[in-house]
């Protein structure tokens, strides 16, 4: 699976035999980087747009100290760094070097991290630096939350969470692609 | 002549303000065949194009701010009530919704969503398409 993301937005992805990063999934807008990392895939998350999931009671302000508070309510603290910390997960968030927030990174057991990038797929990528660049600009604020052992609630939580969210995916792909072709008497 | 009347006192030569002259003709010749052939386009088209467009704006973009805020995506806003039907259309067909909700709250300032749905992009999708045919738009 390759991801069909502008190549030009990620100069430090690789690709080919040195590929630095895998495509974890397909594309959809059903959710986004800062969804992906806090561990929604439902909604997308951004502060102060129509249309965009935000957690109520923190600022909406398009700043990353209003990330950090969302972050805050996930159990998740301020950090030093990005190094891998047993016991602990860790998510960083991009910006701009006007500091203007632009995505969201988790890190993996592994010490790898994911990212959903925009509208494309997840990757998971070898480095935080992979998604350098004019889009994201670089990782500039660290944040860890204890991690936790899976109790049964949690793992059924994500079981039926997995199936409904499958479930409504296959029937809504299903019935847009049976209705891809609009009446032909119209533009578009 | 414009231009030619600022060669005084500029040290522009004749035949340099007489260049310019001809390249501001130029400019304004080509930006006003533009206007008069993008005016000339139906919503239909305009809206294709401004979509096309903003798709490729936004590339990887993951703040809904860049997203929202992208010139063709204003510009579709800026279309007014007159696209909504296209906007509907969009969304109805598309395999997945896109991001058009922030377009239509600008338009129309309604809100035809619960509060616990927002952000679910298929059931926002659907309580706006719910209203949209509700409100009489066909699509």
């Amino acid at each position: 699976m390759s991801g069909d993301w502008p190549r030009h937005e990620f100069p430090f992805l690789t690709y080919g035999r040195d590929k630095n990063h895998k495509v974890k999934s397909c594309r959809t807008t059903r959710y986004n980087c800062i969804a992906w990392a806090a561990g929604d895939i439902e909604k997308p998350w951004w502060p102060g747009v129509y249309g965009f999931y935000w957690p109520s009671g923190i600022s909406r302000a398009d700043r990353i100290s209003s990330f950090v508070e969302a972050f805050q309510l996930q159990g998740y603290t301020v950090c030093f760094d990005a190094s891998l910390e047993s016991g602990y997960e860790k998510i960083a968030l991009y910006a701009r070097k006007d500091g203007t927030p632009t995505h969201a990174a988790r890190q993996l057991k592994s010490g790898k991290w994911t990212s959903k990038l925009g509208p494309f797929q997840d990757i998971e990528h070898d480095t935080l630096e992979c998604v350098n660049g004019p889009c994201y600009g670089k990782a500039s604020c660290f944040m860890r939350r204890p991690l936790t052992p899976m109790t049964f609630a949690h793992l059924t939580f994500l079981v039926f969470r997995f199936l409904r969210v499958g479930i409504i995916e296959i029937y809504e792909r299903s019935w847009r692609f049976i209705k891809r072709n609009p009446p032909p008497d119209k533009f578009l | 002549m414009s231009t030619l009347g600022l060669q005084f006192g500029t040290g522009m030569s004749l035949l340099e303000a007489l260049v310019a002259t001809d390249r501001e003709s130029t400019r304004v010749r080509n930006a006003t065949q533009w206007a008069i052939t993008y005016d000339s386009l139906d919503v239909a088209s305009q809206f294709k194009t401004l979509r096309d467009s903003w798709h490729k704006e936004r590339g990887a973009a993951s703040s809904a701010k860049a997203i929202v805020n992208a010139a063709s995506y204003r510009r579709i806003v800026f279309l007014g009530e007159a696209v909504l039907p296209y906007i509907f259309r969009d969304l109805e067909y598309s395999p997945e919704p896109d991001y058009w909700f922030a377009a239509l709250y600008d338009i129309t300032r309604e809100d035809p969503v619960k509060p616990k749905d927002h952000g679910d992009q298929r059931a926002m999708a659907k309580a706006w398409l719910k209203w949209g045919k509700a409100q009489g738009y066909e699509w």
